[in-house]
């Protein structure tokens, strides 16, 4: 990596210490109290950082395959496989191995938005596809969790992010997820750089595309669900798109996007943390605030360099 | 289907089924010859090619390739992507290392020195340059080219000519489009003018 491009990322961990400077300063808490109860969150920190990291590369991914709108829609409905499975589980009494009861839901959940979006893109397109099942997944897993016993509170997790609760059975599905998630990345790395750019280059010379199509859905898809399970669909997503939104804006190449949206993506959890912690703020919504600010500032930076960017990559 | 043909068609109607559609005589692809493909806009050209690659069905009639055939193109240059993508990734995507080959082809249209720069950064003829090179680093059996010459300025345009000649000469299996076919006509060894079937 040539050493500009190696300065201009270093953009965006510079900005993240300065954020927590100011929040040191003028917040609530202290930094100093912050360190102190360190037991108290090591897990979550450690967790959040390394899934983090698999969130900003399955982003990269979102965006090189103009598929952010999709990814939103697919997090949505692992919301309401989550729901569903809790809500059959309840109703059952029957108790499931952790892991079982994520599968379930990951598999509900991709049911659903491949029937949603199936019977609305012919006639309507994709966007309106995807927003059907984005609204129906969200309206429904609200309706079940009127349902079920504590369904109120396990909703506000999912949807915004309750991230302190982590169970211990979170921490080895964030192992496992992320071991298996960044060997198929990194193996298929070469092909998707290819697939995203010029697909047709690649089925002409009879690679098999279709094929290597669906191990970037899966990565990308199984991601975002397992992200919505640990953090919420919020503290989640907003990883996913503001990491490698800030990590493509000044990268110059494939790989560097990939390198900065991967350490973006795990210095992005544990900042939103700290600073919800010396603000005094829900931590969801501090997370998708601070990596809107990180790609708000990558932009500016980017904007005052202008002369060699496009601007048609921009929102 | 011989040695010496490694692609040919037969029967073929390609289009769109409630749409346009077009009958192509019987052809096949020689190794060592330029088969030129002509006609206007809308007249089908690319609609030809996709089914001849195999990325579309044809409505009608059977494309045949030869086993182990190498095959690549030259499509219009693709979709702006979100991503920023090196020369040298664009190049990846057709060869592991492309450096050697690369060396090996003389880089004829000169795009080493756009190594390391951004794909989307550059002009319409470097793009045209770099895509053109791409299709003919893998060394294929038979190469498909719509348009090559957009975009390239008269000294790359003779080149490019130069090192098809080259290349068909060693064996390749070709296939040009392009609008003109009086401009065509010099370099394939048979055309045929898409304007004269419909």
């Amino acid at each position: 990596m040539k050493l500009a491009t190696a300065l201009r990322l270093g953009f965006v961990p510079m900005s993240l210490i300065l954020m927590l400077y100011l929040a040191d300063t003028f917040g609530t808490h202290k930094w100093s109290d912050f360190v102190q109860a360190w037991p108290l969150w090591n897990q979550t920190l450690i967790i959040g950082s390394l899934f983090g990291a698999v969130l900003g590369l399955a982003g990269f991914w979102l965006l090189a395959e103009n598929a952010v709108y999709t990814g939103l829609t697919v997090s949505a409905a692992a919301v309401l496989g989550l729901q569903i499975t809790d809500f059959c589980l309840a109703l059952s009494g029957l108790t499931l191995n952790p892991l079982a009861t994520f599968t379930i839901a990951a598999s509900l959940g991709l049911l659903f938005i491949q029937s949603a979006t199936a019977l609305s893109t012919h006639t309507s397109g994709r966007d309106a596809g995807n927003a059907s099942a984005y609204l129906t997944a969200l309206a429904g897993s609200i309706l079940i969790s009127d349902l079920i016993s504590q369904g109120h509170h396990e909703m506000e997790s999912l949807i915004f992010g309750n991230s302190v609760g982590l169970l211990p059975s979170d921490t080895l599905l964030a192992g496992i997820a992320s071991f298996i998630l960044l060997t198929v990345a990194l193996q298929h790395n070469r092909h998707w750089l290819g697939l995203v750019f010029d697909s047709d280059f690649l089925s002409v010379q009879g690679m098999p595309t279709k094929s290597w199509r669906l191990s970037l859905t899966l990565m990308t898809a199984f991601s975002l669900i397992v992200g919505v399970k640990l953090f919420g669909l919020l503290t989640a997503f907003s990883i996913a798109l503001f990491a490698p939104l800030a990590a493509v804006r000044l990268a110059r190449s494939g790989r560097s996007g990939q390198l900065a949206s991967f350490l973006f993506g795990a210095l992005l959890f544990p900042t939103g943390f700290a600073l919800s912690f010396l603000l005094d703020l829900p931590t969801g919504a501090m997370i998708a605030v601070t990596g809107f600010l990180m790609a708000t500032l990558a932009g500016l930076i980017m904007s005052l360099k202008s002369r060699s960017i496009n601007p048609n990559l921009f929102f | 289907m011989t040695d010496k043909v490694p692609l040919s068609w037969s029967n073929l109607t390609c289009g769109y089924a409630e749409g346009f559609r077009l009958s192509l005589p019987d052809g096949q692809l020689e190794k060592g010859k330029v088969f030129g493909l002509a006609g206007p806009n809308g007249s089908g050209k690319s609609t030809v090619l996709t089914t001849l690659t195999g990325l579309f069905k044809p409505l009608q009639g059977q494309v045949t390739r030869a086993p182990m055939t190498k095959v690549s193109c030259l499509f219009q240059v693709p979709r702006q992507t979100f991503i920023s993508l090196t020369v040298q990734e664009v190049l990846e995507s057709a060869v592991k290392n492309p450096k050697l080959p690369l060396s090996e082809l003389g880089d004829p249209f000169g795009i080493a020195s756009l190594w390391q720069t951004s794909f989307h950064l550059l002009s319409e003829g470097q793009k045209q340059r770099v895509l053109i090179t791409r299709a003919f680093l893998g060394k294929p059996d038979v190469l498909f080219l719509d348009e090559p010459t957009n975009h390239l300025d008269a000294p790359r345009r003779e080149t490019f000519w130069q090192t098809l000649a080259h290349f068909t000469k060693v064996g390749m299996a070709v296939l040009v489009i392009e609008h003109d076919s009086e401009k065509l006509r010099r370099h394939v060894n048979r055309l045929v003018d898409l304007e004269t079937l419909t």
